[in-house]
């Protein structure tokens, strides 16, 4: 890991601990011998109020790559998370985790962390990731809602 | 085998006075001019388009060079007319800064920011015309030219270095940073974060913003940060990310380290090429033959799907043969491993000084004096054995012209090793016998022929591989092979020679042997066409 990388996490880990937005945790992982392993994160997002993903904290992992704060973090779903944006395998579609598109080297985790959150409710259809999800976004709200609604109580807090 | 390393014999293809495509009889008109002393003989066309391997016409060229201007276009490989330019990125890179000057009176904003609006662009002039007069503001911003006013959260600052005292950078969260770098968005970061996300980019050939919003960096702030030119690498590769989303009318020239880039305005051409089984090759500035719609090395007499599914075929089943069939092989009496270092066939062992065919392992003797049949595979056994064996004689078959293909590869890059010390004979020519440049040309002319001859003849044997060997035609092109097998095997021994007297005897026999190899790799050619456009080459993986 380079020095930069790991600068930069040990700093990202203070900002959050020092304060994070309500209801969201973050955290890195132990490795085997009990020391942190600050390149990969646990984190849980909750479902806006007021939303179908209302009451319940989804789980994500984050994997910071050797190239962070050059390359964008990859952020993952349990694999098979129901959602337009999210491929099979639970890995997000978002602009802002993309290299070539949106990701910024200034980007912290707590603007991650809400990006996904907001990604939930606002799903965008123009670039699918997975098909059952995005079919039933655009040609069958009914089912769509009814899958999420049950996917939330399966994460509820 | 299809890798690029494999191109690097021909790389320095630029040795050889360099051809003009449109006018392709013109180092023939200076080879006409040597040989006015000697009698040289124009076959009718008819008598060598007919296939036939007579054995007349061999003796007859044995001493009469052959010319037919007709022929060398075919060699080349194309039909008439093949409209194309090359050129280099900075060509591309001049062009490109060309429509900036044109665009810059309409927008009447600085040249850079033009050139951001291009990079946004893909630099398609038309299309950002078109949405410049719709929406000219909500462009420049798009583009990061000008700053969004709605999601302005800092003070306005300036663009550039600034020098501060402990300034703590939230990128690497060092503090005590002197030197920092910012926008007029006020997002301000240290340099040495700013020159990392840089150099990480300027491969990517997308605009470069700052690194918190979607403000650009202009070519000039690029070079300000980096103590250097370096926003030319971005704009080069802007350049290659444009070539490679153009890729229906732009191609790279396949040879390594090769920086040309061939442009065909008209591809609907190629239509007309495909009908008539002839490949679109193309030459770069550097005197690269490449076809333009597979990117390959020249490969007549095979066509483009030959070729295709020849390279899929040898890299699918011979991964392990490759490496085994190239590089040794037991002498055939007394089993000493031999690796080739010379380009011609006629093998010595130096343990037992056996002479032997480094193709088909047998005496040499039959092969000096005539023509030889080892580049026939006896398919006769085949007929008569059971299923089960057959898949087993295939793979065998596959073997026997993989071996063919890759011999005559090796070869040519062993001619490739001799063209090097071509360029000392000539030199120890003129020291020595007082012979003029152009008078030693017909080393790089001969060395030039054998390197076509033996291409195709590598080629054919992916053709024959495909084809229906009992047709009657068939047999014709093995024929033909065989023949020019003999002829560039000729031609790669006469090129051995060392010593310099010798060389300046022999040139009416270079002159020869060269202009058969020439009338034969036309036949053979010409031959291979006539196969493909009749379908008796099958393609079957």
């Amino acid at each position: 890991m380079s020095s930069l990388c790991l600068q930069r996490l040990q700093e990202e880990r203070k900002k959050w601990r020092k304060d994070h937005p309500f209801s969201f945790f973050a955290k890195p992982l132990k490795k085997a011998d009990g020391t942190m392993d600050l390149q990969h994160w646990e984190a849980g997002i909750p479902g806006k109020a007021g939303t179908l993903w209302a009451d319940a904290v989804y789980p994500i992992s984050i994997e910071y790559p050797d190239e962070y704060p050059s390359k964008p973090p990859k952020v993952k779903f349990p694999a098979g998370f129901y959602h337009p944006n999210i491929y099979p395998s639970g890995t997000v579609c978002l602009s802002i985790l993309n290299e070539d598109q949106d990701w910024r080297p200034a980007i912290t985790l707590k603007q991650i962390v809400l990006g996904v959150q907001d990604l939930l409710d606002s799903p965008n259809p123009n670039s699918p990731a997975q098909e059952p999800a995005w079919r039933a976004f655009s040609k069958n709200k009914e089912e769509y809602q009814k899958k999420v609604a049950s996917q939330a109580k399966a994460y509820a807090k | 085998m299809a890798n690029d390393e494999d191109y690097q014999y021909s790389s320095s293809d630029d040795d050889f006075p360099e051809q003009q495509y449109y006018e392709p009889l013109e180092h023939r008109d200076i080879t006409n001019n040597i040989l006015d002393d000697y009698e040289y003989l124009n076959y009718d066309t008819d008598s060598l388009e007919s296939f036939n391997s007579d054995v007349d016409i061999v003796d007859g060229m044995a001493v009469s060079h052959v010319t037919n201007p007709n022929k060398k276009r075919s060699i080349e490989g194309a039909m008439v007319n093949l409209k194309y330019e090359c050129f280099t990125t900075q060509d591309i890179f001049n062009n490109m800064l060309e429509k900036v000057d044109r665009l810059q009176p309409m927008f009447s904003i600085p040249r850079e920011d033009i050139i951001l609006l291009l990079q946004k662009y893909g630099w398609d002039e038309d299309r950002l015309l078109e949405d410049w007069t719709n929406k000219m503001d909500g462009l420049l911003i798009e583009a990061g030219i000008h700053i969004n006013n709605e999601q302005k959260e800092l003070p306005k600052s300036q663009r550039g270095i600034s020098n501060r005292d402990f300034f703590t950078c939230p990128i690497c969260c060092e503090d005590q940073i002197k030197e920092t770098y910012s926008l007029e968005c006020g997002h301000e970061y240290c340099i040495s974060c700013y020159r990392h996300y840089i150099e990480d980019r300027l491969n990517k050939g997308n605009i470069i913003t700052c690194m918190s919003c979607s403000l650009a960096l202009k070519n000039t702030d690029i070079d300000e940060l980096m103590n250097g030119p370096s926003s030319e690498k971005l704009m080069h590769s802007s350049i290659k990310s444009f070539v490679q989303k153009h890729n229906e009318n732009y191609r790279w020239c396949p040879f390594t380290d090769c920086k040309c880039i061939v442009h065909i305005q008209d591809t609907t051409e190629f239509v007309e090429y495909i009908r008539l089984h002839y490949s679109p090759y193309v030459l770069c500035n550097e005197s690269h033959r490449f076809c333009f719609s597979c990117s390959f090395e020249m490969h007549s007499p095979a066509d483009c799907e030959i070729t295709s599914s020849w390279i899929k075929k040898a890299k699918k089943e011979s991964d392990n043969l490759n490496w085994v069939l190239s590089h040794t092989k037991e002498c055939p009496k007394c089993s000493v491993n031999i690796e080739k270092n010379g380009g011609c066939n006629h093998m010595i062992c130096s343990s037992c000084k056996y002479e032997f065919c480094w193709i088909c392992n047998s005496d040499w003797k039959p092969h000096g004096s005539s023509f030889y049949q080892c580049t026939m595979y006896n398919n006769d056994e085949l007929k008569t054995q059971t299923v089960i064996e057959d898949v087993s004689k295939t793979l065998k078959r596959y073997t026997f012209f993989y071996r063919m293909f890759n011999e005559h590869e090796v070869s040519a890059k062993l001619d490739w090793q001799l063209g090097q010390t071509v360029g000392n004979k000539i030199k120890s020519l003129q020291e020595k016998m007082g012979v003029s440049w152009i008078e030693g040309q017909f080393l790089t002319e001969s060395l030039k022929i054998l390197n076509e001859g033996r291409t195709a003849l590598k080629w054919s044997f992916a053709v024959v591989f495909y084809s229906d060997s009992s047709h009657n035609l068939t047999k014709i092109f093995v024929d033909n092979q065989a023949l020019l097998a003999n002829s560039v095997e000729d031609l790669s021994a006469l090129l051995q020679i060392k010593s310099p007297e010798t060389i300046m005897e022999k040139k009416v026999e270079f002159y020869n042997k060269a202009g058969y190899v020439e009338n034969r790799t036309y036949a053979l050619m010409e031959c291979g066409r006539e196969l493909i456009s009749k379908g008796i080459v099958k393609i079957t993986n």
